[in-house]
Order: structure tokens, then sequence, then C-alpha cells
């Protein structure tokens, strides 16, 4: 048994029964210290921008053929830093598949460092990894790692349903994490917001991330489900509050949906195509009744459905398939014909 | 240590502002000052945390991309460790999201465990259990972290290695007198800081963390 010594204290003990705080390994410290540097000198470069070369004639008179070499020179080196430039590209993570306001961009690739923006009227949806990703009008986003984007202002919708790993979206406030999700979230007159149609999305006021002057700091994070939605404003209030998934806060997600998933529409079921529609307008399906359910997944679609929205294919399908439709408090009532 | 080092030390909120305008400006001798404080910190951090030890290396390298990223947006609100720490348990919590594993839960260092030792006499080791004794032992070892260095330093000096006053002073270039008075600040500094630990440990063990002010209400 240790003998006691009297000038022991309680913190004395702590740090005794904890022993010495653990160096890391000299090498993989050495190897954090090279890597952490060039991070350190990427993030400056980033944000310095991408400005080329900036040539200043000096003051005094120069002979002109040292100036001919001069420009000789510098003219090779720019060549040089733009070849570089146009050689050294970042990663495609995603491509545009919707560009209301310029459709020569659709197929356009997207990569990390793009800004994406988009004018007041129009939307703009892209596929990102297996996520399908959709600006509203007067929306910034920049792209900044395939886990990982910006908004900067205005509001996007993120389909995640279909993919592996997480997807974060970014303001000034904080972030939010989808968990296998369809949400969108907003950033509006300093206000960031979330609603989350399906799944569950984690919404964090990230460190450094808090709000000026006198607020107090936010950090936390809250966890919003399905048919509900969270805002936060810049002096750290939070408030949450139901969201139906449909309303009128979503319409504006319609009007950039990509079509109905298929290469050619022609030969798909009714159903698929209805289950697209709910999918799309955040609508409950149901059939009046089980025959007509039976029915709708027999039935095949003629014909194109191409460039149509979501509400139009439905008008068009049930049209031709002489069945009627409404909507109900959420839910997409098929029926048969009056 | 003068007074005008100590207040310069890595951990003080001015020295901390002033470290990360260096950065932002581009001193590599700001990085290096950087890398020598927080990096292994921050390892440390990692390797209490992290679910396998093979990983710590990349969520520190995850860690301090994300942080480049945002320095701009740092204001001193908090001290940068804890700031880096923030964004480093993120970094953590986001890998075991992805990897199906369950977020941590961690039984952290209360108050009464703390009355406790402070009761205890030198069989103190054997009525801790392994799972105690690691939390108690990250638990420390952050608390140390997040005191100035020369408050840690001059800590583990006299404790770990028994070293005399004297000689503590000797290192910190202080007489014996201002050797013995930094110790007692030293002391008082580590209680409220992991009495300060024990409280938020206590708030955080909820899965979900409600921000100050959140209230239900209708949709706007």
């Amino acid at each position: 048994m240790t003998e006691r010594r009297p000038d022991r204290d309680a913190v004395g003990r702590l740090i005794e029964l904890a022993g010495p705080r653990p160096r890391p390994n000299a090498e993989e410290l050495d190897r954090l210290k090279t890597a952490g540097r060039d991070l350190w000198r990427a993030s400056l470069e980033s944000r310095r921008g991408q400005s080329p070369p900036r040539i200043d004639r000096p003051p005094r008179r120069t002979p002109a053929r040292r100036w001919l070499a001069l420009a000789a020179i510098l003219v090779a080196a720019a060549g040089l830093v733009f070849l570089l430039r146009s050689t050294v590209r970042a990663p495609v993570l995603g491509e545009i598949v919707v560009d209301t306001g310029d459709t020569e961009r659709v197929g356009a690739p997207v990569r990390t460092g793009n800004v994406l923006e988009v004018g007041a009227g129009d939307v703009v949806a892209l596929s990102f990894g297996d996520a399908q990703v959709r600006l509203d009008a007067d929306t910034t986003l920049r792209v900044e790692a395939a886990d990982r984007l910006r908004l900067e202002r205005g509001a996007v919708f993120v389909d995640a349903d279909r993919r592996d790993g997480a997807l974060a979206v970014v303001t000034e406030l904080g972030r939010a994490v989808d968990v296998g999700t369809r949400f969108q979230v907003g950033y509006r007159a300093g206000e960031m917001s979330v609603r989350v149609r399906a799944g569950l999305v984690r919404l964090e006021a990230s460190p450094g991330e808090s709000a000026d002057g006198d607020a107090t700091e936010v950090v936390g994070a809250v966890e919003i489900g399905a048919g509900r939605g969270a805002s936060l404003s810049a002096v750290g209030n939070l408030t949450t509050f139901v969201d139906d998934g449909w309303g009128e806060a979503w319409r504006w997600i319609e009007t950039a949906s990509p079509g109905f998933p298929l290469a050619s529409a022609s030969g798909a079921g009714l159903d698929a195509v209805l289950r697209w529609v709910a999918t799309e307008t955040g609508w409950r399906l149901r059939y009046a009744d089980p025959d007509l359910a039976s029915r709708a997944a027999s039935i095949r679609v003629g014909g194109s459905l191409e460039g149509l929205s979501p509400r139009d294919a439905l008008a068009a399908v049930t049209a031709a398939a002489e069945l009627e439709w409404r909507v109900d408090d959420g839910v997409l009532w098929i029926e048969p014909p009056k | 240590m003068d007074a005008r080092a100590q207040r310069d030390a890595p951990g003080s909120g001015t020295a901390d502002l002033r470290l990360v305008e260096r950065l932002l400006a581009g001193e590599e001798s700001a990085y290096d000052a950087f890398a020598e404080s927080f990096i292994p910190k921050l390892y440390r951090f990692a390797q209490s945390r992290a679910s396998r030890s093979d990983e710590v290396e990349d969520i520190v390298q995850s860690t301090l991309a994300v942080a480049f990223e945002k320095l701009p947006g740092f204001r001193g609100d908090s001290s940068l460790l804890t700031w880096l720490c923030g964004i480093c348990r993120f970094e953590i919590s986001n890998r075991r999201r992805r990897a199906g594993r369950s977020p941590e839960v961690s039984m952290g260092v209360d108050s009464e465990l703390l009355d406790l030792i402070e009761r205890l006499h030198d069989d103190a080791e054997t009525t801790l259990d392994d799972l105690q004794r690691r939390e108690l032992r990250r638990s420390v070892h952050d608390v140390l972290d997040h005191l100035p260095e020369h408050y840690a330093r001059a800590l583990e000096w006299k404790y770990l290695h028994s070293l005399p006053v004297a000689e503590i002073a000797g290192r910190l270039e202080l007489g014996d007198k201002a050797a013995e008075s930094l110790l007692t600040r030293a002391r008082g500094a580590f209680r409220d800081a992991f009495r300060e630990l024990a409280d938020s440990t206590r708030a955080d063990s909820s899965r979900v963390v409600s921000f100050p002010g959140a209230e239900s209400g209708a949709a706007p």
C-alpha cells in the first residue's frame, strides 16, 4: 500500500490517478503537422481566389529590348499558370439536370469549389452522387465537398433517400445533416430554417458560427423528424414547428423536378408514376379501393412524360387511364371515374 | 514567465484571437505555433473518443481541414481549443453515424465523483472501476489541455514528477514564492474547470440538446 503523503490534495490525487497526458507518436505528429500546413495553405489560397498574377510596370525607364524579354517571360509564365490550372481540375461530384434560367447549363459538371447562382424566378436541380439537390430562386450554393454544401442564401431541397453517407448543408448559423432524408434548408434574412419531409435531420449550430454581438453563444443540436421543421435565428433562438411536408413552402421544389426518372417513361406502370408524383409533391398516395390499386399496377403508361411537371404528369396519366384524382389534406386520392 | 507571456500564452482569449489573425494573414510562424500547441491536444481529444485507434489521424486531419476553412468565423467566444474540439466532436460523431455505430454515451465525471475523490485515501485506485478510471483520465487530461500551458506543466511537474517548488520555479524562470503562488492559482483553475466539465457533462447527457429559448409553435 502506498504511503500517504501529507501534502496531497484532491487536485493532486486526480492528476496522479489520471497519469501523464499521452504524447502522440512522433511520426504521426510530424505527418499531421505537415498535412495541417498543406491544408492551411490551401485554405489561404482558396480565400485569395483565382485571380491571375498582376504585373506591375517598373517606374524607371528600361531599354525596349529588356521590355520585350520581360514580356516574353511573363507571357510564358502566365501560360504555364493557365496550363497548370486547367490540367489540375477538381473532381466531378454531380451534374446540372434542370436549369430554367439557362438551359445550356444542363449537363454541365458540378465540381468542388463551384458556386451555383440562381436568379429570381428560376430553379436548378443537380444530381449529386446518389442524392438530388434542388435550388430555389435567389439562391447561392457553394459546393465545398462531396458531403458538404454551403448555402450562402436562398433555399435548397435535398433528396438523400438513396444516398450512402451523410450530406450536410451548412450556413453561417449552423449545419443540417441528413440521416437518409428528404428535407429543405433555407437561409434568408439572417434566419436558417429546416423542413423535413421524410427521414431525420440533425440541425447543429456549429462552433465558430455563433451569433454576433451580445447574443448568447449557441452550441447544441436538435434532431428534426418528418413532418416537423425548425428555424434558427442569428441570435441563437430555435423554434420548432409542425410542417406538413407538402404545403406552400414546398411548391417551388416541384418546379425544379427533373421529371419522371426513367430514360423513356413509355411503358412505365401507372402506379410507379403516381408514386413518383406523391414523392415529388409530398402527398400520400391512396387508392379509393383495393381493386383500383391492382389495376394501377397493371396499367402501362403510353407516350412520354418528358418535360412534364409532377402535377401535369398526374393530370395526363389519370386522364389517359380514365381515373379521377383529388387532394385532401395532403392525401392524393385516386378514384374511379364518376 | 512574466505576466505578459502568461497573458499571451495559448489558451488566453487575446492570444487565441491574435494567433487566428496571424494564421489568416498567412504567417508561417503562426502555423508553427498553432501546430506545436494545438495538434497534440487535438490528437489526445480524438484519441480518447475515437472508436478505433487507426482512425485518430484521419479524424484530426479532417478536423484541421474544416477548422482552416471556418477560421474566419472564429470570434473568440470560446477558446480556440474548445472551438477545435467542437469540430472534432462533430467529425467523430459523423464517422460513427456513417459506420452505423451508436452515438457515444459518456459517463463523464460528475461532482459526486469529485467529492468522493477528495475523501479517498491512498487505496483510491482500487475503488474505481475500469470505466470510471477511463472517464476520469479523459476528463483530467481534457482539463489540463484546456488550462494555460504553464499551469498544466506546473501541476504535472509537481504531482507526476514530484519536483520540488524550487525546481519548478527554475523551469518557469520565477522566484520560489511566485512559483508557489502560480501552483495555487493552477490548482484553483483546475478545480474550477473540472467542476465546469462535470456540470456540462450532466447537461449534455441526452441525445437531443435544447438551445436556450427553444419553444414549439406553429409553422412560420
